[in-house]
């Protein structure tokens, strides 16, 4: 009997038995189901997490900070990493580095009053320094984004994207305000008071209007505040507080290619400093997430191994059940293989069928779970548009796990039918 | 074809104890006549039946289809000897009650080497010689008792054997309808050169054979004519 022929007769009698073998398909159904359900959330999770970091930081960009001396609860800045800009030059210098972009933050209070749709806005706000590269390709015109003439002329500032989501979904839903866009923010002005905040609201000498307009917004800028080119900034922190030295708070490094960063990240942190890479962040949030989906993929695999038992249970007793039909099978002919082939391809289709079946079922949970999740988190920020990721080899491997332990299961009723004593069988009447 | 048994054994284990069911049987079976194998229930009579049908294989002794041992071969030759040179009928039927009556008679072809292209038609061939023609397409359950046999008998032949083994045919049917498929098994017989052999405690089937073998206690103890 040829597999083709085997294969026919197995769908004839999965016909005859429908009740159960939607039943055992069933259990495989589940069982995918669950397993790629799980893996696709894990890979979904994933997705939006590297989405975020790739996106805020290239592959090829570090991320320097001074090294923090953690004393208990307290932790202050080591006095033997500071940045400033011998600092930035000895950077500069170290093998495989392209480019060092600063960044620099005002050293004094600040608040912004903006009036966006008619209303007034005020909030304190960090005010940073940047190098126009650094939102390079991010914001429509970068000639518009640089040291430009202090003297009356709105100066240039890019707000992070963020900020702009966060407003969004929270804010803005809770007070009913309008949403803003990064078409709505461009060329829209807003006034700087540097010296001024909430806690602290200074008046005349002390505080300085300056008029800032929007170009754009990024993703690489800091989260909570306003960022204009990185000079202004140093001026301000030079007229405003006597600081004669820069001092930054960070150092955008960019590498050469993306195959020496860790070594220049090495490099760096030889220096005694902090380093931080997209790339190490990436392979942090990829650790985790293969952590994660280890574990639910062994918890899917428990379920499709439980199914599997129960297709095991199921199939033994429908040899039983099947056993005056296994002996005119070997009364007319059938080997022992083919009466073996009969219940492995039986198995096999009921597998192949639970399989796709519970292929469906996980698309169609994830559906309802994201638009679950999206009614109990609607003012979260950040959100991805869906939790789940169904790529090719989620889908193949619920594919053939399915069918898989469909047959591994199989194996020894298959194996019982093939052995039991035809002549018995058919004079027991 | 000429099936030879040649001190034939056969013993079971039941419960620990060894139940000889067959001891030391000796008989010759041909095509074209019709033997009845009488005996009581436990006398060894359908164990002879499945030791020369390939389905049961002896303790000791010797079965020789055409002068070869028949289970000298493996699994494979075992059913296709099954396949093509025999054909079973049961005192239960043993059809699929689910299946038609013209289903149950290709189950043959399933196993065959090749299926022949005009497989249904055989079939159909087949439940006409039986006289159930007009019943083919019926669900087996659906039929009585004595059609139901009569599907059996249209399976054992349909692949054209050389032998038909019957095991207690009648055991299951009135007197009447019993009597019409002994009939029917002596014309297939005597119509097609089979050989037919009939295993059976039911004294009135002899009346139609070539020759009855008595057994008892797993011997043969007489031979008419």
């Amino acid at each position: 009997m040829g597999p083709v022929r085997a294969l026919r007769r197995a769908g004839h009698n999965l016909r005859r038995h429908r009740a159960r073998a939607v039943l055992l398909a069933g259990g495989v159904a589940i069982g995918v189901a669950m397993l790629v359900f799980l893996l696709a959330f894990v890979a979904g999770t994933r997705r939006a997490l590297l989405d975020r970091v790739v996106s805020s930081l290239p592959i090829t960009h570090l991320t320097v900070v001074p090294r923090s001396i953690s004393l208990s609860v307290i932790k202050f800045d080591s006095p033997f990493s500071s940045l400033d800009p011998r600092a930035v030059e000895r950077i500069a210098a170290v093998e495989g580095v392209e480019r060092v972009m600063p960044m620099a933050a005002l050293k004094l209070p600040a608040q912004l009053r903006a009036r966006f749709f008619g209303q007034g806005f005020v909030t304190d706000t960090g005010v940073f320094g940047i190098e126009p590269a650094l939102v390079e390709g991010q914001i429509p015109s970068e000639s518009e984004f640089g040291d430009a003439d202090p003297q009356g002329a709105a100066i240039p500032a890019v707000v992070s994207s963020e900020l702009i989501e966060m407003y969004n979904t929270g804010f803005a839903k809770t007070n009913e305000l309008p949403q803003l866009t990064a078409e709505i923010l461009r060329g829209q002005q807003a006034t700087l008071y540097l010296g001024s905040s909430s806690f602290r609201p200074g008046a005349g000498d002390d505080v300085r209007a300056v008029l800032v307009r929007l170009v754009g917004v990024s993703d690489r800028v800091p989260l909570v505040g306003v960022s204009v080119p990185r000079e202004i900034v140093e001026r301000w922190n030079a007229e405003l507080v006597g600081e004669t030295t820069p001092q930054y708070v960070q150092l955008t490094v960019v590498v050469q290619s993306a195959q020496e960063v860790e070594d220049v990240a090495a490099r760096i942190e030889a220096m005694g400093y902090s380093v931080t890479s997209g790339r190490e962040v990436a392979q942090r949030v990829r650790t985790l997430t293969r952590v994660l989906q280890a574990a639910f993929g062994l918890i899917g695999l428990v379920v499709l191994a439980v199914a599997g038992v129960g297709i095991g249970n199921a199939l033994l007793l429908s040899v039983m059940e099947r056993r005056h039909e296994i002996g005119i099978f070997r009364s007319v002919g059938a080997t022992r293989g083919d009466v073996r082939l009969l219940f492995l391809c039986e198995a096999a289709l009921m597998g192949l069928g639970g399989a796709v079946t519970g292929l469906a079922l996980a698309a169609a949970a994830a559906m309802g779970a994201d638009r679950a999740l999206d009614r109990v988190l609607p003012d979260l920020p950040l959100l991805p548009e869906s939790f789940f990721e169904f790529s090719w080899p989620i889908l193949v491997t619920g594919l053939s796990l399915g069918f898989l332990i469909s047959i591994l299961a199989a194996v020894p009723p298959a194996h019982r039918a093939a052995r039991m004593d035809p002549a018995r069988i058919l004079t027991s009447g | 074809m000429k099936i030879t048994c040649v001190e034939i054994h056969k013993t079971f284990e039941l419960d620990g104890r060894a139940i000889r069911a067959l001891d030391g049987v000796s008989c010759e079976f041909e095509s074209g006549e019709l033997v009845v194998v009488m005996g009581r229930s436990g006398s060894g009579k359908t164990t002879l039946l499945n030791a020369i049908g390939g389905l049961q294989r002896p303790s000791a002794g010797e079965i020789r289809v055409d002068g070869e041992d028949l289970y000298a071969r493996g699994d494979r030759a075992l059913s296709r000897y099954r396949n093509e040179r025999v054909g079973f009928v049961f005192q239960s039927f043993h059809l699929a009650a689910a299946e038609t009556a013209v289903e149950n008679v290709l189950v043959p072809f399933l196993f065959a080497r090749r299926r022949p292209a005009d497989a249904r038609a055989r079939a159909l061939a087949a439940l006409e010689s039986v006289d159930l023609a007009e019943q083919a397409d019926q669900p087996a359950g659906t039929l009585s008792a004595g059609q139901k046999q009569r599907v059996a008998i249209a399976r054992a032949i349909v692949n054209a054997p050389d032998f038909v083994l019957a095991d207690e045919p009648t055991g299951n049917l009135d007197d009447r309808t019993g009597a019409d498929i002994v009939v029917l098994l002596r014309g297939l017989a005597k119509e097609r050169g089979l050989g037919v052999v009939i295993v059976t405690h039911d004294p009135a089937i002899s009346d139609v054979a070539d020759r009855v073998v008595r057994i008892a206690d797993g011997r043969i103890v007489g031979e008419e004519p």
